[in-house]
């Protein structure tokens, strides 16, 4: 087995965009073939202090660890308690669709069309059992010209957004995140993915989407080559918790549909749509340490690619830690200038000025753009004061 | 219990064998209900149908049990599964005509059929699955944890 972690393999070492030691480990148990899961959960279980409370991302792989090692036959004085945790995701996962299904049977009842994305269809067409891809909510994607109706839709029935989605809110996010006074939350997606709010984009991810049966519904979701795609693109971005359920998530699906990838769309769609390092680092990876079965020829193409300079100011601010990126003086500003580089792509440097203070008071939630200048003031004296904190502290 | 034939109250009522263990969820109640040995046995006929005829035959077949106590096991089994609404009344045409079954010559171990019922199953997600239970595992909870709750 390979050590991605050993600090000669730089590029996979970057803590929060690849997974720590023991996030490969329990993969490895939770993905591998018999003498390989052996090999990394009984090296997991010989470093592991159970009295300690299980990494976020280790806890989300329990139920597909629990279900491998069934599989191989392998028992521990552990295997209840993971027998347990699978359990309780069975639970989750029918909870869930229950309290789910009353706003699909709305949303089809209107005539929307509805695209599922994320967790049901990982879970159900390529998991083949929800209760192995535990999920916290639903995924729903509408037809960009049918977004008002279905906000309408879904506010009438009594979900409140996070925030109210607006003109602004529907031209710059792709998606809102819903809750019912139960507690009940569901995404509602005008685009498919936060990378590409556009309708080219959208129009590529639904024209090859599949018919897909979901809670008594016959909705879409993507194809296989557009939701491993997505699930690269979603998965290779930095996070505190290195979020490493896109790998498995991406394994499944090629191990389930790698016939069915169509190569030579991913890599053009990447290229063109400025996605083309992402996808390598993440096929590069799951080839060299998963032995998934990418071509290499498709890792090639991709590392030849030159990134324009949007996709390698964008990659300085998501592959990066987010505290180094916002401990720069322009931290903040490059943060807000990579997504809407994308929003302007294709528009003209034009539009890229004259817009981008208005995409800074949407994002940063301001009453108009006059009220952008105070803004930086405040953060950077906040900034400031932070700074001289412990200088403050130690001469009184 | 009637002479009537019963069957799975499906779409409300899910449920899953793990290795061997049947785990049931009520949706419209919430509440959870697990089930070893002869119990999922029981439930995998139920799956499809089957009248109380039946089900008393096939433990008397798989399992080392008199007639007598087969069938007062199963009338008692089903009455906990009606009330507790995880199955229902099955009308002929869900029901299929069973072949004979035929004594299997190593039968096993008998244990009375019987459903462990967690009705709390808010509170009980709530817990580390890890860390709050007892080996057996969730929704088992330690002794000292359900003392605290």
């Amino acid at each position: 087995m390979k050590a991605p972690w050993n600090s000669d393999v730089p590029e996979f070492s970057r803590r929060g965009l690849f997974p720590t030691r023991e996030q490969f480990l329990v993969l490895k148990a939770a993905l591998g073939g018999r003498d390989e899961a052996l090999a990394a959960y009984g090296e997991w279980r010989r470093t592991l202090d159970v009295s300690r409370e299980f990494d976020h991302e280790v806890f989300r792989l329990v139920p597909l660890l629990y279900d491998n090692l069934r599989r191989h036959g392998v028992e521990d004085d552990l295997t209840g308690r993971l027998k347990g945790a699978y359990r309780m995701s069975w639970v989750k996962a029918h909870r869930l669709a229950a309290e789910t299904k009353p706003i699909l049977d709305e949303m089809t009842g209107a005539g929307l069309e509805v695209l599922a994305l994320k967790g049901a269809p990982l879970g159900l067409l390529y998991y083949g059992n929800p209760a192995l891809r535990p999920m916290g909510d639903f995924d729903f994607v509408v037809r960009p010209d049918e977004a008002r109706r279905a906000v309408s839709l879904v506010e009438a029935r009594g979900y409140v957004p996070w925030r109210a989605v607006d003109a602004d809110v529907l031209r710059y996010r792709h998606a809102m995140g819903y809750k019912r006074a139960d507690g009940h939350e569901f995404d509602l997606h005008w685009h498919v993915v936060f990378d590409f709010c556009d309708d080219a984009a959208d129009a590529w991810f639904w024209q090859t989407s599949v018919p897909f049966e979901l809670l008594g519904h016959r909705v879409r979701t993507l194809d296989a080559t557009r939701t491993l795609l997505h699930t690269l693109v979603h998965g290779i971005r930095w996070n505190e918790e290195p979020p490493v359920r896109w790998i498995a998530d991406a394994m499944v699906l090629l191990r389930q549909a790698a016939g069915e990838i169509d190569w030579p769309a991913l890599l053009q769609f990447g290229e063109r749509r400025g996605v083309a390092r992402r996808l390598w680092l993440g096929l590069t990876y799951l080839r060299d340490y998963f032995d998934a079965p990418v071509p290499d020829a498709a890792i090639a193409r991709l590392g030849r690619r030159r990134a324009s300079w949007l996709e390698r100011l964008e990659n300085r601010t998501i592959l990066r830690s987010f505290h180094e990126v916002h401990a720069g003086a322009l931290g903040p500003l490059l943060c807000e200038l990579a997504p809407f580089g994308r929003y302007a792509r294709g528009r003209g440097p034009l539009f890229l000025a004259a817009g981008f203070p208005d995409y800074l008071r949407h994002a940063w939630q301001l009453g108009s753009r006059a009220e952008i200048p105070g803004y930086l003031a405040r953060r950077f004296l906040k900034r400031l004061g932070k700074g001289l904190r412990p200088v403050t502290h130690a001469t009184t | 219990m009637g002479k009537g034939a019963w069957i799975v109250n499906k779409p409300a009522v899910v449920s899953e064998v793990i290795d061997g263990e049947l785990v049931v969820m009520n949706l419209a109640t919430g509440n959870y209900f697990s089930s070893a040995g002869t119990g999922a046995h029981l439930w995998a006929l139920l799956e499809d149908g089957a009248s109380e005829e039946s089900l008393v035959a096939a433990l008397v077949a798989r399992f080392e049990v008199e007639g007598a106590t087969a069938q007062a096991d199963v009338s008692r089994f089903v009455a906990e599964l009606l009330a507790a609404s995880l199955v229902r009344e099955a009308v002929p045409a869900e029901t299929s005509p069973r072949p004979a079954i035929a004594a299997d010559p190593g039968r096993d171990a008998y244990a009375a059929p019987s459903m462990s019922v967690y009705s709390d199953m808010r509170d009980l997600l709530m817990f580390d699955p890890i860390h709050d239970v007892a080996d057996e595992g969730w929704p088992s909870l330690k002794a000292e944890v359900k003392r605290a709750g």
